[in-house]
């Protein structure tokens, strides 16, 4: 039973259904390319859980290899060489708190879906296939490995949290993939790639009755056991304040880090996000006087940027810049934190703030990709896209300020440098 | 999408292509100017002074305050290349006026700070202030070294870099830091004053305004002069038949092999729809090089081919281990040598031209993309639709891909070995 959820001042709607414990989710678009993605609730940070009795500790980058081995079929083929021949893109991505199997196409969309489907519920490994894998996702790390964003990220991340899975590189380690196997495979896939635990979103202009029946056809209700996720406890506090590397970079590179409260799910996360932004913007923003400030004085250039994310039951703020001071910057970023305990921005600078979340939410929308992965990040959390808008319109000052107040705080941030070789 | 042309004043185009499929406006200012070496880094650093400040609001503080309360208006200047061409652009995006919760004309305000940047500089005695030219030789510079940090994208520079050594085409458009240190405010004002009179200038609009409606904003704000109406042609050289092998080290951990290649045809080209196909023969999500190179070879986690169809070049990019090198070579070249043999199965070929007609067929979904389509070809004297362009693709055949594919010839072999540590 397909039910319509509109929001009529941004001129969208969606279609939303269960289908055998799958939710089915169809945004209807009048453009030429069809997004779809199945989101799996099951990502990088989910690296311990109990199923049948047992405990299972995975090791680092299990999620994302169970990801490339799901594209391989019975026969030995695989499923990029069918999608291909329909013209459409395949692709998967793996992040903290879910895997995504996805393509894009302009024609054979009910070809394609079904084939998604194929990917998600029919796993095939063998010795031979596991070990193929190896050398490929092992270049995939060592070129991570060369990303110095990267590696600035995950430092950041790893000093912020104690024992958070967060803080590891979704694609694991060459000494942890060593120890995956096809049982280990079999049993993420068991225990995880279940109706219940999956959603699928379709972005662009398909019939949504159609995309439940195919959903019906190609999925079953599952029949295990619901497994348990075992979370290390993490503490409010930062295990440190500073990381620090050495890449071939041109000029130093930093991340800020500032640890947040992580929302609770629905309305409040979404209400947390909201607020959030509208800080980060306030605060952080190009138009804020921190960034003018450094900008003028030459400590921050354009390759600055600010945000706030929450993932996989951890929420924080990033500010990245590039500078040869990085910490004086961070000592900045720390004194306008402190000072702006007392005085929080003004309302005109709160108003604009809430403009550009708006905008950058409007944004969204401009094509069926970014639509889908929009509406896919709040799915698992109980949000809803369609009323996100409303939230940010609708911030109330003295609660934003609040919430800045209560969970901005200097003795809650990091820095991650990555300092050039030369320096 | 309706598509409508005026001619605003000689040498001064404006093309708008109408739809109401996406939420934002987007228009690009584009001036063509020969790719030379002694006016791109000029040209680069006019965009980021442009960008910064204007008469009307002269520090950056204010032009980002004015553009974030027209709901974050995007409003850029910034460089490109495109064959032999710099295009130095100038870009508004703004969200639909309909989509403004308090009615603000966005559009009509964001046009106006477009002329504003263009057109009204701030100046001190009558050049661009010291202050603000040094401090943006500063950023330019930190952005031009700033290449290096993406290794992938480094390498791909360097092998283009020695493939073109006395051509324009190796000119960085981003611009060169030797010459940056030499360029004074009033050279600076000089040249600033060169770009605005004397190149062409094609102005592009993607959204819902009225075609007419539009040109009077074009009238009204961006009053460029009438100049000659000029098409540059891009040097498409053919191979010499002698290979280039370079190898430079670096701290990478993986080392990224480019082998570049003249293919001897180019957009122009009547058959230029062959190397196209060719080229996605390679490098489709299942091409010979997926499939060989990766999959059956495990040589690497990325191999792909780049295809620039102005200048006629090929270059195949892939990250590898550094003892790798020649096994990967060989197979890369072996691929290519299958495909001047006509070797090509009736899958591959299905799959190439699948490929390449939903490319097509994707291009009116963004709107930087059906700009992007445009500005190529009419900055050459084509008038190719993407409709005619599928045409052209559906009907070529195995035999026209062998036939384009022969005319494919090495000319550099690139590495950037990678001796880093892992850590």
């Amino acid at each position: 039973m397909l039910k319509l959820y509109e929001n009529t001042a941004l001129e969208e709607k969606y279609y939303k259904c269960n289908v055998n414990g799958l939710d089915v989710y169809v945004i209807p678009k009048q453009m030429s390319t069809v997004y779809a993605s199945i989101a799996v609730n099951f990502g990088s940070s989910d690296t311990q859980f109990a199923v049948d009795g047992k405990n299972v500790s995975l090791p680092a980058g299990t999620a994302h290899y169970l990801e490339h081995k799901m594209f391989d079929n019975p026969d030995g083929t695989d499923a990029f060489e069918q999608f291909s021949l329909l013209g459409a893109n395949v692709n998967a991505y793996t992040a903290s708190a879910k895997t995504c199997y996805l393509f894009s196409c302009t024609e054979n969309f009910e070809e394609c879906l079904r084939l998604l489907f194929g990917v998600v519920t029919k796993p095939v490994f063998s010795d031979a296939s596991v070990e193929k894998e190896r050398p490929i996702i092992t270049q995939e790390i060592r070129m991570y490995m060369d990303d110095p964003y990267w590696k600035m990220h995950f430092a950041l991340l790893d000093a912020l949290y104690y024992n958070d899975p967060i803080r590891t590189d979704p694609a694991g380690t060459e000494e942890t993939i060593a120890e995956i196997t096809p049982e280990l495979l079999y049993d993420c896939h068991r225990s995880f790639y279940t109706a219940e635990n999956m959603a699928l979103c379709v972005c662009g202009d398909v019939d949504p009755q159609r995309v439940a029946d195919i959903a019906a056809e190609c999925i079953k209700p599952s029949v295990t056991e619901k497994p348990l996720r075992l979370r290390p406890t993490e503490p409010v506090e930062i295990r440190t304040s500073r990381a620090e590397n050495v890449l071939d970079v041109a000029t130093p590179l930093f991340a800020v880090g500032i640890k947040c409260i992580p929302p609770q799910s629905g309305d409040e996360l979404m209400r947390a996000e909201a607020e959030n932004e509208i800080i980060v913007q306030a605060i952080f923003g190009k138009s804020g006087s921190f960034y003018n400030k450094c900008y003028e004085s030459g400590l921050l250039g354009d390759r600055y940027s600010c945000g706030y994310s929450n993932e996989a039951g951890t929420a924080l703020v990033m500010l990245y810049g590039s500078g040869n001071d990085p910490d004086r910057v961070y000592e900045l970023i720390k004194e306008e934190l402190d000072s702006r305990r007392d005085s929080f921005c003004t309302v005109e600078e709160f108003e604009r703030a809430k403009k550009v979340c708006y905008s950058s939410a409007l944004e969204a929308y401009n094509g069926t990709e970014d639509t889908a992965n929009a509406f896919l990040g709040f799915v698992f959390e109980g949000g809803d896209l369609l009323r996100y808008t409303d939230f940010l319109r609708g911030a109330d000052y003295d609660s934003v300020k609040a919430r800045f107040a209560a969970q901005y705080r200097s003795d809650r941030s990091a820095i991650s440098v990555i300092y050039s070789k030369e320096a | 999408m309706q598509i409508k042309d005026y001619t605003l004043r000689e040498g001064v185009s404006l093309t708008v292509l109408s739809t109401d499929k996406f939420k934002s406006n987007l228009m690009i200012v584009e001036l063509r100017c020969p790719l030379k070496k002694e006016t791109a880094t000029h040209n680069s650093l006019i965009t980021n002074v442009l960008s910064r400040c204007c008469r009307e609001y002269p520090t950056l503080r204010q032009f980002n305050v004015a553009l974030e309360e027209l709901y974050a208006a995007d409003l850029d200047a910034y460089v490109s290349k495109i064959g032999e061409v710099q295009k130095v652009c100038f870009k508004l995006s703004c969200i639909e006026n309909k989509y403004t919760y308090d009615g603000a004309d966005v559009l009509a305000g964001g046009m106006r700070l477009l002329g504003e940047m263009i057109f009204n500089p701030l100046l001190e005695d009558g050049v661009f202030p010291l202050n603000v030219v040094n401090s943006e030789k500063k950023n330019l510079k930190e952005e031009i070294e700033a290449l290096k940090d993406d290794k992938s994208r480094f390498a791909l520079n360097r092998c283009v870099k020695n493939m073109c050594p006395d051509e324009p085409y190796s000119v960085a458009t981003a611009g060169d830091v030797e010459v940056l240190a030499a360029i004074t405010p009033k050279e600076l004002k000089e040249s600033y004053d060169a770009l605005i009179a004397t190149p062409p200038v094609s102005i592009y609009f993607v959204g819902r305004e009225d075609p007419d409606k539009v040109r009077e904003y074009c009238d009204k704000y961006l009053p460029f002069a009438p100049r000659k109406t000029e098409l540059f042609r891009t040097d498409v050289k053919v191979a010499d038949g002698e290979v280039k092998r370079i190898t430079e080290m670096s701290d990478a951990v993986q080392s990224r092999l480019c082998m570049g290649f003249r293919t001897a045809r180019s957009i122009g080209d009547d058959d230029y729809s062959a190397l196209l196909l060719a080229c996605d023969v390679l490098g489709s999500p299942s091409g010979k090089l997926f499939v060989n190179v990766r999959e059956k070879m495990g040589l690497c986690y990325y191999c792909h081919p780049l295809l620039d169809g102005v200048k006629g070049l090929l270059i195949v990019s892939a990250g590898i281990a550094a003892e790798d090198r020649e096994k990967a070579e060989k197979a890369i070249l072996k691929q290519i040598e299958d495909l001047k043999q006509g070797n090509i199965t009736e899958s591959e070929l299905k799959s190439a031209k699948a490929a390449a007609l939903n490319a097509y067929k994707e291009i009116t979904d963004s709107p930087s993309s059906v700009i992007g389509w445009y500005s190529t070809r009419r900055g050459l004297g084509l008038s190719l639709t993407p409709e005619q362009m599928a045409a052209k693709i559906e009907s070529t055949t195995a035999e026209d891909i062998a036939r384009a594919a022969k005319d494919i010839m090495p000319d550099t072999f690139y590495m950037l070995e990678g001796g880093g540590e892992q850590c």
